[in-house]
């Protein structure tokens, strides 16, 4: 049986229709850039890996983020995200540029993905396919709903089969490094704005975190109600694993979340908790700041769980934070992004500061910025 | 829904983001101003800006309003001295509005608001109760030894020689429109400031433009034609202060005038914030906002 090799992963459009706010037809979002990145000022920008998606309250850029989710959810061991339910409404469709090796042939494919009708909602000429995805061949993936079932529909082709195999394949295979590392197959982290991390309150034990595995889509709201799904497990998980990885995580949380007069601390061994050190004496994770704990979540689910083609999509970025924190996880994320070539971040804001600082017109090194503003008259 | 490549900078995308009414005015001081008397309660309808490229002064403002309007956000609009709509090419209707504030039809002018007063300054001078201050800006000793009507009627005095100076810069102003070279009352427009009558600074221009190749009738005549209009409404409907002290007051030359004022009376500068503060507190400040919430349709 073929499988696929990713080593580029670019998202090119959303189209929605019938969901959330997206009433009067099928709606696009276009993911290419608008500001090439800084070396590449001379040539068209291509696939956006920096991108600012904004709208007032209730005009869709939550279901924008919760579709691109969605739809790789279904893909998920088990399903999850908001198509999961068989009853849930609207079409949607993600269309995504990768670069796929299959049996020793590396080619350069556009792969839709889609949910809600049995064909494609919008289709792609073999122009088009050339011209604007610069992509040779179309790979068409339809997932239909039932109880319990998600299954390929019929318009379907052999090329989207062979991802919908390799990623079903590829889900709850163990992780084992971090920083994006491994595995190659794509994955969507979703950030959504009711995030918040929580102190477990159950029996801390050591054993594997749940989301310890790959996923082709997580979700990080409520971080840590349960042992099994927290950050302190994560952290006791990697010291018991004892291959470096806990000393590269502690390293960038320190590096980039305090100003020295704190430091994480790896989790002690007796009792399986993780502690800050700070000028007034050491405290529980659990007790840092909304704003650090914001942070944290971040920082630590984003270098667990990234693959080496990784979409982030962070709602509202801003949320707990001080708006000089807001503009320093800001930097330390556009580093991460040019770090990583295949790793792409689409956020939502109401900050304005931000907005402007995001600064779509300005060329920045190893950034394609693109943005979108959907507006009352999404015509 | 607009790609970010369709907005040019920062600042469009801001306000397109915002969706609410941006009003751009001249400068720092004028949105500081502006922003007082709109009162606290109307940001999530209205907000004051500067713009941050293309320049400074009425221009300024103008090309921004229209670029953004361009680009079809509806919302963008300008607020500037009554004295641009003069510069723009419309004196007569800064003369003849009868509103608080007022916008012109030129389509080349769409989305912005005048003042009825030719600046910032005469707001202050009109509304917020010049004479009464001055009255009271004395020390425990001297509260009683202060002349209300004296300062009025040296208010009254200083606002006719400065209204004449603004209606000389606007006739030069048309004229200048027409290709008649006449920066001279510019360049004398300082000579108000001193004790020299007002005749002898006439003169003074008349040799101006006459020395720099000038057609001194042809300002004479415009000066009239203009002065002739604001008389048209000098007619004594009773009301307080009497229209022609209201309408001299009202196209004065604003800053030149306040200049004086604060100057004869041994003042400060910062007396400008006490004065800002009396007419955040006059009934002029309800009618500006009312009237900025009416022509933006926020």
């Amino acid at each position: 049986m073929s499988e696929a090799i990713i080593s580029d992963w670019r998202l090119l459009e959303l189209t929605l229709d019938e969901i959330g706010p997206f009433r009067n037809g099928p709606e696009t979002i276009s993911f290419l850039g608008d500001t090439p990145a800084l070396e590449m000022a001379d040539q068209p920008p291509g696939p956006a890996n920096l991108y600012m998606l904004l709208a007032r309250n209730g005009r869709g850029k939550t279901t924008a983020l919760e579709a691109m989710h969605g739809l790789f959810g279904l893909l998920a061991s088990p399903p999850t995200g908001r198509f999961v339910d068989p009853r849930a409404e609207g079409r949607a469709q993600l269309d995504v540029r990768a670069t796929w090796t299959i049996d020793g042939r590396t080619s350069t494919v556009l792969l839709s993905i889609w949910t809600g009708s049995a064909s494609p909602l919008a289709s792609w000429s073999p122009d088009r396919l050339e011209e604007e995805a610069q992509a040779s061949q179309w790979a068409r993936l339809g997932l239909a709903r039932g109880p319990g079932t998600v299954v390929p529909t019929d318009d379907s082709n052999e090329l989207g089969l062979i991802l919908y195999r390799s990623i079903k394949e590829g889900a709850g295979r163990l992780s084992t490094e971090m920083f994006g590392n491994a595995p190659d197959l794509p994955t969507i982290l979703l950030f959504p704005a009711d995030r918040m991390l929580l102190a477990p309150t159950d029996r801390r034990t050591v054993e594997r975190p749940d989301n310890w595995i790959y996923q082709p889509a997580q979700r990080f709201g409520v971080d840590g109600e349960t042992w099994n799904g927290s950050i302190e497990n994560l952290l006791v998980w990697l010291a018991w694993l004892g291959e470096g990885e806990l000393e590269q995580a502690i390293a960038f949380i320190n590096e980039n979340m305090f100003d020295r007069d704190k430091v994480l601390r790896p989790p002690s061994r007796r009792e399986l908790t993780t502690y800050v050190s700070t000028p007034t004496g050491n405290h529980q994770v659990s007790a840092l700041s909304h704003g650090e704990r914001a942070l944290l979540q971040i920082y630590l689910r984003t270098i667990a769980h990234m693959t080496r083609n990784t979409v982030i999509l962070i709602d509202e970025v801003e949320l707990h934070l001080h708006t000089r924190w807001t503009h320093r996880m800001f930097s330390v994320l556009k580093a991460l992004v040019r770090s990583m070539p295949t790793l792409s971040l689409i956020f939502t804001t109401h900050d304005r500061e931000l907005i402007k600082m995001f600064d779509h017109p300005t060329p920045e090194a190893g950034l394609v910025k693109g943005g979108f503003l959907i507006t009352e008259d999404m015509d | 829904m607009p790609k970010l490549s369709s907005i040019v900078d920062t600042e469009e995308l801001d306000n397109l983001y915002a969706d609410k009414a941006i009003v751009y005015v001249e400068g720092e001081s004028d949105e500081a101003v502006f922003t007082v008397l709109a009162g606290p309660d109307i940001g999530d309808r209205l907000e004051f800006k500067v713009p941050k490229t293309g320049g400074s002064g009425y221009h300024a403002v103008r090309d921004r309003v229209l670029e953004e309007r361009g680009r079809g956000n509806a919302k963008i609009h300008g607020l500037l001295d009554g004295e641009a709509s003069a510069s723009f090419g419309h004196i007569l209707h800064l003369i003849e509005n009868r509103e608080t504030l007022f916008q012109t039809t030129d389509p080349a002018l769409e989305g912005l608001i005048f003042l009825s007063e030719t600046e910032l300054e005469n707001l202050i001078l009109c509304h917020a109760g010049v004479a009464e201050f001055l009255t009271n800006n004395v020390t425990l000793a001297g509260i009683g030894g202060q002349d209300l009507e004296a300062h009025r009627s040296d208010l009254v005095s200083l606002s006719q020689r400065f209204y004449l100076l603004a209606m000389m810069k606007f006739a030069a102003g048309e004229l200048h429109r027409t290709g008649m070279p006449c920066k001279q009352v510019d360049k004398l427009a300082g000579r108000f400031q001193t004790t020299e009558s007002t005749l002898k600074i006439t003169r003074e221009i008349k040799a101006s433009i006459e020395k720099d190749g000038g057609d001194w009738n042809a300002f004479v005549t415009k000066l009239n034609e203009l002065m002739g209009r604001v008389r048209e409404r000098f007619t004594d409907d009773g009301t307080r202060p009497p229209p022609k002290e209201r309408q001299v007051r009202r196209l004065a030359d604003g800053k030149g005038l306040l200049k004086r004022v604060i100057g004869k009376n041994n003042g400060q500068r910062n007396w400008e914030g006490h004065l800002v503060e009396r007419l955040r507190q006059s009934p002029y400040a309800a009618d500006f906002r009312q009237a900025l919430l009416h022509e933006t349709g926020a």
